[in-house]
């Protein structure tokens, strides 16, 4: 099994932060076996930072298992590799919001009925699934942030603009294909595991967030 | 309440078979009447360089604008009893006249492998609304080639001349059905809720030489009343 785990990084992104977490995430893909990737040049260097993510489908189009982690995930060493429980022809992300709640909705949407607003700074795909990674290809950029809903949470200062349009695109992708899909959440109760915590992950302010990882690892009883 | 727009198909090419399209297309008209669609013969080649049968995949552009579209090879008589399909199949669900088994028929690739259902669906008839039009989406990631030696005809199929060329529809918009995974029922399980029998509704053969089936759409319209 050829897998690879993929994160972003440009600028040096939160040194102080990856200083912490890419050890962690480096031991987790040598211990699943999968090569680890940071993508660090821009492609589409026209769209919101976190678009780069959907580079995934083509770097990842050789691979049988693709997994992206945000750069700031802390992932637990005793974390088991997905790749073993998660079927082929099922897509992962960590957990799920209600679409209508985000997004406009369109005839993706529509037909799909499952309402599905992923959160991806954790998501897993087989290569029967690579597209949930697929670039837009029918609708501008334009007319993407058009299609999503400002959240009363979307609104702190510190976030960049069209900052979601990655949980837009992957969430369409979704509903466009109808892949079949599971939380994170809800495979660890399938398997009888739910409340361990495998993945920390919080989307708090920079300077907040180093801060909580380390109490994170105190608790994990790492530092 | 908002007026559906629904447009029939039927493709065409070259005025194929007019003894049987002169028994077809009347009552194809007045089926489209009865629901309020358009009827639309599609008898222009878009695809030249692919089997004639491919001409079928022209509806993708052709419902950007229609809620509804229902396409029937122009071979297929519509009893004017038959109610209005399209308020009985849900808009995110396509639909055709059944399915049969691939097992055997198409090689599979992670469209079908994903998807799962193992369906290949019949494709003398298909229904889709605009929010599943991909079922007839072109081909964009296979050469023709690629596609014809993914699919093998049964001996049945074989027996009465059947060749891949001639069944790259059926192939393609299992393809897309898969591909897509849109939702899929059968005309005959919606028929059939209704508490109505596909053979009162519908009446369609393949494989029969041209004489044979005109004689025998019109014993079935001496069964349906409409000849004596």
């Amino acid at each position: 099994m050829k897998k690879t785990i993929f994160t972003l990084n440009f600028d040096n992104y939160a040194p102080e932060i990856t200083a912490i977490t890419y050890p962690f995430i480096e031991r987790y893909a040598k211990k699943i076996g999968a090569e680890f990737k940071i993508i660090t040049k821009r492609v589409f260097p026209e769209y919101p930072l976190t678009y780069e993510k959907f580079q995934i489908y083509e770097l990842g189009a050789d691979n049988d298992w693709n997994y992206y982690i945000d750069s700031d995930c802390l992932v637990h060493p005793d974390f088991f590799d997905i790749t073993e429980v998660l079927p082929e022809d099922t897509v992962l992300s960590f957990n799920a919001d209600f679409a209508g709640g985000r997004f406009h909705y369109d005839e993706y949407f529509k037909r799909d009925g499952r309402n599905i607003g992923g959160n991806n700074f954790f998501t897993v795909a087989s290569y029967l699934t690579r597209e949930i990674w697929e670039p837009l290809k029918d609708i501008t950029l334009e007319e993407a942030l058009k299609n999503i809903k400002i959240i009363e949470n979307d609104k702190l200062g510190w976030r960049s603009d069209g900052w979601e349009i990655d949980d837009y695109v992957i969430s369409r992708n979704i509903a466009k294909y109808g892949f079949k899909f599971k939380t994170f959440i809800s495979l660890l109760n399938e398997i009888g595991r739910l409340g361990e915590e495998y993945i920390y992950h919080e989307v708090i302010p920079r300077e907040d967030k180093i801060k909580k990882i380390n109490e994170r690892l105190q608790f994990w009883k790492y530092l | 309440m908002v007026k559906l727009k629904k447009t029939i198909f039927t493709l065409n090419i070259d005025n194929y078979n007019r003894e049987i399209t002169d028994l077809t297309y009347p009552f194809m008209k007045l089926y489209a009447d009865k629901i309020d669609a358009d009827f639309v013969e599609i008898n222009k080649r878009k695809f030249p360089e692919y089997p004639v049968i491919y001409e079928k995949f022209q509806i993708y552009e052709m419902t950007k604008d229609v809620d509804w579209g229902l396409f029937f090879d122009c071979d297929v008589l519509i009893n004017p009893k038959l109610f209005d399909i399209t308020e009985v199949i849900p808009m995110d669900t396509v639909s055709s006249l059944g399915v049969n088994s691939l097992e055997g028929h198409y090689d599979l690739d992670e469209y079908f492998w994903r998807d799962g259902r193992r369906m290949s669906v019949g494709s003398c008839m298909t229904f889709a609304s605009n929010l599943c039009r991909e079922m007839w989406k072109p081909i964009d990631d296979l050469t023709l080639p690629e596609i014809l030696s993914r699919f093998h005809p049964w001996r049945n199929e074989e027996l009465i001349g059947y060749t891949p060329d001639y069944l790259i529809d059926d192939y393609l918009i299992s393809r897309n059905v898969a591909k897509y995974h849109l939702k899929y029922r059968s005309l005959r399980e919606f028929l059939k809720e209704s508490g109505v029998n596909d053979f009162d509704c519908i009446y369609h053969q393949f494989g029969l030489p041209k004489e044979e089936k005109v004689k025998q759409i019109n014993e079935q319209l001496k069964t349906w009343g409409y000849k004596k």
